[in-house]
């Protein structure tokens, strides 16, 4: 075990140093020679050099594959959008079935002032698409959901950007809700017209807040109402009320939302009701799937470990196979780094060329899967860079050993096929339990 | 006249078991010019001591110089430079690179040291012609026999002109007509071109090629015989 160890440090700081500037500029001016080499290597062995760039090119689709799944399910289950526009910076709150989609079907309620948002809609009209929020005052969150939320057409309140002198109180207005079924106009009677001039700091904010903000799902809220007023601002009480109806709400917030400032706030509103968390905080839930230390993310990262194994057993076949030329090679005065940096080369081919069989491939079966899938799948920028980032590492590794057993080796001991031992000094050959390679 | 090559009290140990001493003790000196024969038994020594002569393994004990560079005093790049330029190495398994043809085996030294490309080309072509292989240049040594491969070898030894060349039963994988061949090919660049040959073989039948024939026994050299008369 020492002698792993120990000859797992000297390995590390061995590639430290090589990896100095000095020393890699050495290498480039050696390239000239020994390029042509590792390039009629390569091809000669092509077969062989296919399956190295194939294992690491699979690792790099199935990790593409999964970061994508992995993403597309941490915003399902998170709800990260960013297409949800709300008026405020809280203050979202709305029904959620357990089969729902936030992002389109929510109906939600917003707190604003003294009026409670009840919906949101999407306008057309001659100002061009805007998103209009419906208030309803005093209602206090709709019957606090008991009640159902009114088929248009109804009452809505319009922001006064929007309405700009064309609409007045009482006018009819032809607003656009899209829904489950698709985009559907319906129309609705002004009931009034709210701006940046009103006292109410967050209407003043409705109006004049970028409607694109992004918004997280952060939490759900749960409320039921009890028989006395029982308000609990703690975490989920013990005996837990019966639910009955449309309970529970899910809070949308910019990234700097305090939910337990919401849920004071909640609780002011409703001073007979018991609210609490419910399941799991989205932020948390999101984490699980798409944090960086995510179960996701550590199965992404075997892969690579599984296609860097790939790569390492081929890179070492091929140099048990070539342990006679490569010991001519030194014998005709080839200096260890040189041949070190020769099957680096030869190996450097085969992971450009996997490297980008594997891009190909991952981006074109995320596009595949995502046209096939019911679940979108989601692949960011970081995830090509994760993937090139941890293809190069693994490859390094899985070719670093190889080339510093073959470094570290005697003339001798390649021409003559001995065994070849991670630790270089003559006791580990002595022992010899491991078997050496 | 100083010799080029001077070996002094070498042995080697091999950590196997208890420890094998494969080379107990040798002194050897080689001259500029000179064609030494190391001859001897199997397990002799011969080939550990040839090793040990062109730098492929160190010694337990003992140096060696090379126009007066001690190879104890060299790390291993310094010997894999020493290799490089000084020595040219046959061995009896030919050992060419598969992956180049003919040509640019022999060539490999040469680039090695960085001759230029014109020069290279036409050491090459020389070589190639003086062992008798211009037809095989474009061929990769699994399409030529062993006589060929053995003689691109040599073409290989001698390209950068080196100090000594040192051969390993070069013979040994050689059918007789063959094997004469190269022992010739070895007599002739000794006598026309004073390149010095160490050349080991468990045949006593070639010291008549040698100027001089080390016979080893048990680790150890057990007899020098000098052959003037075989010089022209």
């Amino acid at each position: 075990m020492m002698d792993f160890l120990d000859a797992l440090f000297r390995g590390l700081s061995g590639l430290a140093r090589a990896l100095h500037p000095r020393n890699l500029l050495a290498i480039a001016r050696k390239t000239p020679l020994y390029g042509p080499l590792a390039v009629r290597s390569v091809r000669r062995r092509l077969l062989r050099n296919l399956l190295v760039g194939l294992s690491l090119g699979s690792g790099i689709v199935v990790f593409l594959g999964l970061a994508a799944s992995f993403g597309g399910a941490a915003e399902g289950t998170a709800g990260k959008t960013r297409d949800l526009s709300l008026p405020a910076d809280v203050v979202a709150l709305g029904a959620l079935s357990p089969d729902s989609r936030p992002v389109e079907e929510l109906k939600w309620v917003a707190q604003a002032g003294s009026y409670e948002t009840f919906d949101r809609w999407r306008a057309a009209s001659s100002l061009g698409t805007r998103w209009v929020v419906g208030l309803a005052p005093g209602g206090r969150l709709w019957g606090l959901l008991g009640l159902p939320i009114p088929e248009g057409p109804g009452e809505v309140f319009l922001p006064e950007g929007l309405a700009a002198g064309h609409l007045r109180v009482g006018d009819s207005v032809s607003l656009g809700a899209t829904g489950p079924a698709g985009f559907a106009g319906r129309q609705y009677r002004v009931s009034g017209v709210f701006g940046t001039a009103s006292s109410d700091a967050l209407l003043g904010e409705a109006v004049v807040m970028p409607l694109d903000e992004l918004l997280d799902l952060r939490q759900t809220l749960a409320v039921t109402t009890g028989p006395e007023p029982a308000v609990t601002t703690g975490p989920e009480p013990a005996a837990r009320p019966a639910l009955a109806g449309p309970n529970s709400f899910a809070v949308w917030q910019r990234d700097a939302g305090d939910l337990e400032g919401l849920r004071r706030r909640v609780a002011t509103l409703f001073p007979e009701a018991t609210l609490w968390w419910a399941g799991l905080p989205a932020s948390r839930a999101y984490q699980s799937v798409g944090g960086f230390l995510s179960p996701g993310n550590l199965v992404l990262a075997l892969t690579f470990v599984l296609a860097g194994l790939g790569v390492f057993n081929v890179m070492l076949l091929s140099l048990l196979q070539r342990k006679v030329q490569l010991g001519v090679l030194k014998a005709l005065g080839a200096e260890n780094d040189e041949v070190f940096l020769l099957l680096l080369l030869e190996g450097s081919f085969m992971a450009v060329g996997g490297t980008l069989l594997g891009l190909g491939g991952g981006l074109t079966l995320v596009r595949l899967l995502d046209r096939a899938s019911l679940v979108p799948l989601h692949l960011t920028v970081g995830n090509l860079v994760w993937a090139l980032a941890l293809a190069a590492t693994s490859f390094l590794l899985a070719a670093w050993l190889p080339a510093t057993l073959c470094r570290r080796a005697s003339p001798i001991q390649l021409m003559a096929g001995r065994r070849l031992y991670v630790n270089p000094r003559s006791t580990c050959a002595q022992c010899g339990r491991c078997g050496g390679f | 006249m100083k010799p080029i090559l001077e070996a002094t009290s070498l042995a080697r140990r091999f950590p196997v078991g208890d420890g094998v001493w494969a080379l107990k003790r040798a002194d050897l000196g080689v001259v500029q010019g000179e064609f030494v024969l190391v001859t001897g038994p199997s397990g002799c020594g011969k080939t550990t001591l040839l090793n040990l002569l062109g730098g492929l393994d160190r010694p337990t004990r003992g140096d060696i110089l090379l126009r007066g560079t001690a190879y104890s005093k060299l790390d291993e790049s310094g010997l894999a430079r020493l290799r490089r330029r000084e020595l040219g190495f046959v061995f009896q398994f030919f050992n060419l690179l598969s992956d180049l043809t003919a040509e640019e085996n022999v060539a490999l030294p040469m680039r090695m040291i960085g001759l230029p490309k014109a020069e290279m080309v036409t050491r090459t072509k020389e070589l190639l012609g003086v062992v008798g292989m211009s037809h095989r240049s474009n061929h990769t040594p699994l399409e030529m026999s062993g006589g060929e491969q053995q003689r691109i070898a040599v073409a290989r030894a001698l390209a950068c002109s080196p100090t000594i060349v040192l051969a390993d039963e070069p013979t040994g994988n050689l059918d007789s007509r063959n094997s004469e061949d190269i022992m010739e090919l070895f007599r002739r660049f000794n006598r026309e071109n004073g390149q010095t040959f160490v050349v080991v073989s468990h045949d006593p039948g070639f010291s008549g090629y040698a100027d001089r024939v080390v016979r080893m026994h048990d680790g150890e050299v057990a007899e020098v015989e000098k052959k003037e008369s075989s010089r022209p």
